[in-house]
């Protein structure tokens, strides 16, 4: 087949390999749509769950890292923000309806993105991770005083299951309500941000990002509203990490401010790093790679700290922004190559 | 609301000791961290974790030693001299073997390298010994062997005030080094312009070697004279090195003076504000982050040398 | 020590190559049976549990003593033949609370999933506790909860039929602290201290509210809120050796406690406070780690009267479970083996009483049911369930040199025992509505 490639023109190429891409993707997808009631296994389906809320995150975290160039340490603060309002808005407000509910904690998430985004704005480097870690870390400090009585401290606050359209979905056993129904609305929104990031970063919105990380003054000289599109990223990030995170309450069931600490967002950069912060998918690959790391090593060794910790050094040190994902994409090229050679 | 007894003078005393003494460990924990950046250009999140360590290898040694010798000038030596030079061999195998390969990639990547050795040291301390928090027994624990003594009707620890002491040793030293010495002038000639001196045919690495190990030295010795008082738990190790990172930030990248000043500052604002207004000591330090980075994003003395 | 996970693995593996999906497997959609089987006899093979349990992080100094506890118990009963001599006990897997929450529930749907497990026993936090336990009721997955204290999990969650906890509700400690102050002379002013997280802050809320109904005239001058894991505690000694209170009370509990006092003592604390409550589970371990510093103007206990010195000679299974744990560990047990020794006592009572009704073992939800309403011999006394949940008395104790217990570090005396129905609300009534509503003595 490659050695057949060069014949097509350069757009055509690119047709192709979109189409392929574009096919494989919806294999994919259907497999998973159809997983769990092929195997109507609960453990596993909510594994996946588990792994594609934080893709979701992951993929929302890097459009700062791998597109604007900046290191936040504070991202589970948008994480967070959305967790605590899918609670807060269905114990509190009444509403039950899974897609407000959704909404309405993205544009919470939002607005959270556009206060560190704006308070942040001119820091670099490890003055904007600090920074953000720090107002993130104050988040937290709310959350575990319990500021206004909304968040019930370190005991944390139960979940209910919210209804879909007015269908009451959450009378339906867990089990069910999960294989069901749950993982499908978190296949499908996971799908839904792969496609409009994919959009959104090709788009020049994303290229204008993109210029911003490679050199900030020379976008700046061209005429690039330099500050105010760092402060669009962040709210574009905090938005999908947001909806990363009120996916995940639905999930876990019982919220805590541990998601609002400065580890949630060292375990959100781990996953975008170790998939490949240079490339578009490297997250969603990275936060599956991270959970079943975990999960494995938790199951072999109760020193599982040191076994993540020597991955993420190995892989910071050997593949930089590749990350696995990169690294598997060159090697498969390579491959290709070679096989071209011959 | 200021209770007012609590503005007799006695606790005012009583809380600028603790302001003090807090000030000394983290002046400790954290002055390496900001040479190793300033000099060396390495951004080591991994660098408080030698505190953890200086704290863990104290108990084990004070624990054990009472076999040999119960003697207080001994115990100390050992806090003082021979846990430091112990971990200052232990650092220089390491900065030739795991930290060698971060000097040459970007900051960001540095950060995250070292957060794995992080990570990696803390099941390295469990490892060895639990995750269970450990204390020094009372016949070898220098801090309640001294005991306290009456000042102006505050009760003082004769061993924290000894503490505080040998960090004001240690930043006088490390003054007199950066200005007097030799090795001190190359590193500062480094901070400014590191191949300009790789040029002058001065073997570089020697002097990266030297100040890397050094700089863990004095975080292990912080960690072990820190023990005594408190105790060593698992969560020491992430907890300073958040806070170290605070001081650095505060007091301004690379700047030896910046780690004195900012440590002072988080020492003394958090005694007080813990005394005072106890419900907000959670928010001291990283609201004083948030306003430093704000209103001056390079930190107190960040724009100057190590040394000015 | 760790058990293998062999089949958690494979399924690991099965997730992780998710292209290999078998697509056989048919339409047979969500028919699964919820229903429970009955069993017939007693089976052969050995009753299976899973602990949960910190291994890590500071809460593992209570992790530590439960695991202990449970592996010398269970070593007991095994001897003996077992479960009503018939079935051993077989500690199957080890999860660390130290993973946090997310890694707990899905280990917990694992587990059930794989049905390898009998029953999920332990737990420490009581975040981890209000998250773990409706997911395993969720999946009707028996859990004997031994030690969270939080009066919420059952007034949250009312329907969990699952779920049994044999430890005390935090209530019975902030209560019997409460019913102690009532009976002391002198004290106008208190100061208080507590770990900043729940069981802080509830301690903290039952023991004001309840303080200022039954003794009006005495006055909270000021409450502090440490960092859970705190290694500094200078600022909080200063401060309130400065006020000079009649009374502290606090909550700290494991190594902070031990922190707490011993720089306490340091800063000349305890000769500034007329006495000290600290009720925070704070027994033998605590008196050990501070070697021949505790001061002496202090009582020690909590919910339950679970110190090694507290009716050791009147009771002889005391003593035996003292002694044995002594010899074994060489040191004495403290609140988290103790609670585990509860639980387990009170599972052999469950599947003594749901045999001797059904004849057969009881399946998941029989064991549950026949826990529910029973009571076990402890060194209080009867050690209640009221519905799921325990009612545990309060202790307290001094400390004392003068003991004959080979150690050289003091342990406790003099108790003060107030009983289960004095600290812990009537069923059904909610703890808070209970606490702002009560009386003095």
């Amino acid at each position: 087949m490659s050695t057949r490639l060069p014949t097509f023109g350069n757009v055509g190429l690119a047709e192709t390999l979109q189409n392929r891409r574009l096919l494989a993707g919806i294999v994919v997808f259907v497999v998973l749509a159809l997983y769990p009631a092929m195997t109507l296994n609960a453990y596993h389906t909510r594994l996946l769950t588990w792994i594609m809320c934080f893709a979701i995150a992951a993929m929302g975290f890097n459009i700062v890292l791998g597109y604007t160039g900046l290191l936040s340490f504070g991202h589970a603060a948008f994480f967070g923000t959305g967790m605590y309002t899918v609670v807060l808005v269905m114990g509190r407000v009444g509403i039950t309806d899974l897609v407000a509910v959704m909404v309405i904690a993205m544009v919470v998430s939002g607005l959270v993105g556009a206060i560190i985004g704006v308070l942040t704005v001119k820091t670099h480097e490890i003055y904007f991770a600090l920074l953000t870690l720090a107002l993130a870390q104050l988040l937290y400090i709310l959350a575990v005083r319990d500021i206004g009585g909304l968040t019930r401290g370190t005991d944390g606050i139960g979940v209910t299951r919210p209804d879909f359209f007015g269908i009451p979905i959450s009378e339906l056993p867990a089990q069910i309500y999960l294989l069901g129904f749950y993982y499908h609305v978190v296949l499908v929104a996971l799908a839904a941000t792969i496609v409009l990031l994919w959009f959104v970063l090709r788009s020049p919105f994303g290229l204008t990002l993109k210029m911003i990380r490679e050199n900030e003054t020379r976008a700046e000289m061209t005429g690039v509203p330099v500050l105010r599109y760092r402060v669009y990223s962040m709210i574009l990030s905090a938005m999908v990490v947001g909806l990363g995170g009120a996916l995940y309450a639905v999930l876990i069931g019982h919220i805590t401010p541990e998601y609002l600490d400065w580890t949630m967002s060292g375990e959100i950069v781990f996953m975008a790093l170790l998939g490949g912060i240079g490339t578009f998918f490297g997250p969603v690959v990275g936060a599956g790679g991270f959970i079943l790391l975990q999960e494995l090593a938790l199951s072999y060794t109760e020193y599982w700290h040191f076994t993540m910790g020597l991955v993420l050094f190995i892989v910071v040190l050997t593949l930089r922004e590749n990350g696995i994902w990169g690294g598997a994409k060159t090697l498969v090229e390579r491959l290709n190559d070679r096989r071209g050679e011959q | 609301m200021i209770p007012e007894t609590l503005l007799g003078q006695p606790f005012v005393l009583g809380h600028t000791f603790n302001g003090l003494y807090f000030a000394a460990l983290l002046f400790f924990a954290s002055v390496g961290l900001t040479l190793v950046f300033g000099i060396l250009n390495l951004l080591n999140m991994a660098h408080a974790a030698f505190y953890g360590l200086g704290a863990y290898i104290a108990v084990w040694t004070l624990n054990n030693i009472g076999d040999i010798t119960t003697t207080m000038v001994a115990l100390l030596l050992v806090l003082v001299i021979v846990i430091p030079l112990a971990v200052f061999v232990l650092a220089a195998a390491l900065d030739k073997t795991v930290f060698a390969p971060l000097y040459e990639i970007e900051p960001v990547y540095q950060l995250l390298a070292t957060f794995g050795v992080i990570l990696m040291l803390d099941d390295i301390i469990k490892y060895l010994w639990g995750a269970t928090p450990i204390s020094v027994d009372a016949a070898t624990n220098p801090s309640r062997q001294l005991g306290t003594i009456d000042l102006l009707g505050s009760s003082v620890s004769v061993y924290r005030s000894f503490v505080i002491l040998i960090a004001v040793c240690c930043a006088v030293g490390l003054y007199l080094m950066f200005v007097k010495t030799k090795i001190g002038k190359i590193s500062q000639a480094m901070s400014e312009d590191y191949e300009m001196v790789q040029m002058l045919g001065i073997n570089v690495t020697r002097v990266r070697v030297l100040i890397f190990s050094l700089s863990i030295a004095i975080a292990a010795l912080g960690g072990a004279l820190f023990v005594p008082f408190a105790v060593a738990t698992p969560a020491v190790t992430l907890e300073y090195v958040l806070l170290s990172f605070a001081v650095i930030v505060i007091g301004g990248l690379g700047s030896l003076k910046g780690v004195v000043v900012a440590s002072l500052i988080i020492g003394m604002v958090r005694s007080f504000g813990i005394a005072y207004v106890p419900a907000i000591e959670l928010a001291i330090v990283f609201a004083l982050m948030v306003v430093v980075i704000i209103a001056k994003p390079e930190g107190l003395f960040g724009d100057e040398g190590v040394v000015e | 020590m760790r058990k293998s996970r062999l089949s958690r693995r494979t399924y690991l593996k099965g997730a992780a190559a998710l292209s290999g999906v078998s697509m056989t497997a048919g339409c047979a959609l969500l028919d699964e049976d919820l229903g429970q089987e009955t069993i017939e006899g007693i089976p052969d093979e050995p009753f299976r549990i899973a602990q949960i349990l910190f291994e890590s992080g500071p809460a593992a100094f209570y992790g530590e003593q439960a695991m202990n506890a449970t592996d010398m118990l269970v070593d007991q009963i095994n001897a003996e033949g077992g479960l009503l001599g018939e079935r051993e006990i077989e500690i199957v897997d080890r999860l660390d609370e130290g993973a946090g929450l997310d890694s707990l529930i899905s280990d917990v749907q694992a587990i059930a999933q794989e049905g390898e497990v009998d029953m999920l026993f332990s737990i420490i936090s009581s975040a981890h506790v209000l998250g773990v336990a409706p997911a395993a009721n969720d999946q009707q997955m028996p859990f004997l909860v031994t030690m969270p204290g939080t009066y919420q999990l059952f007034e949250e969650n009312p329907e969990m039929d699952h779920v049994v906890r044999t430890a005390g509700s935090n209530a019975s400690g902030a209560i019997g602290a409460v019913r102690m102050v009532e009976q002391m002379d002198d004290i106008e002013t208190v100061v208080t201290i507590d770990p900043d997280y729940a069981w802080g802050h509830d301690h903290q809320e039952m023991f004001e509210t309840a303080l200022e109904n039954v003794r009006p005239d005495i006055d909270i001058v000021e409450s502090r809120y440490p960092d859970l894991g705190e290694t500094d505690y200078s600022a909080h000694v200063s401060a309130i050796a400065s006020q000079e209170p009649d009374l502290l009370f606090s909550s700290l509990w494991g190594g902070d406690t031990a922190t707490f006092v011993s720089q306490g003592v340091d800063g000349g604390l305890f000769d500034q406070v007329g006495e000290a409550l600290l009720i925070g589970d704070t027994g033998a371990p605590l008196l050990r780690s501070l070697g021949g510093d505790m001061p002496e103007n202090v009582w020690l206990g909590g919910r339950a009267g679970y110190q090694p010195t507290y009716r050791y000679d009147e009771d002889e299974d005391h003593q035996q479970f003292v002694d044995d744990y002594y010899d074994r560990y060489g040191e004495y047990p403290g609140w988290g083996a103790y609670h585990d020794w509860a639980g387990l006592k009170t599972l052999q009572e469950g599947v003594e009483r749901a045999v001797s009704i059904i004849g057969d073992w009881p399946t998941g939800d029989q064991l549950m049911a026949a826990m529910n309403d029973i009571s076990v011999e402890m060194p209080h006394g009867q050690h209640t369930m009221r519905g799921p949940q325990a009612a545990a008395p309060a202790v307290f104790g001094r400390p004392t040199e003068d003991h004959d217990f080979p150690v050289d570090h003091p342990l406790t005396t003099d108790f003060e025992f107030i009983a289960a129905t004095e600290v812990n609300p009537p069923t059904g009534v909610p703890t808070m509505e209970w606490v702002e509503e009560i009386e003095p003595l």
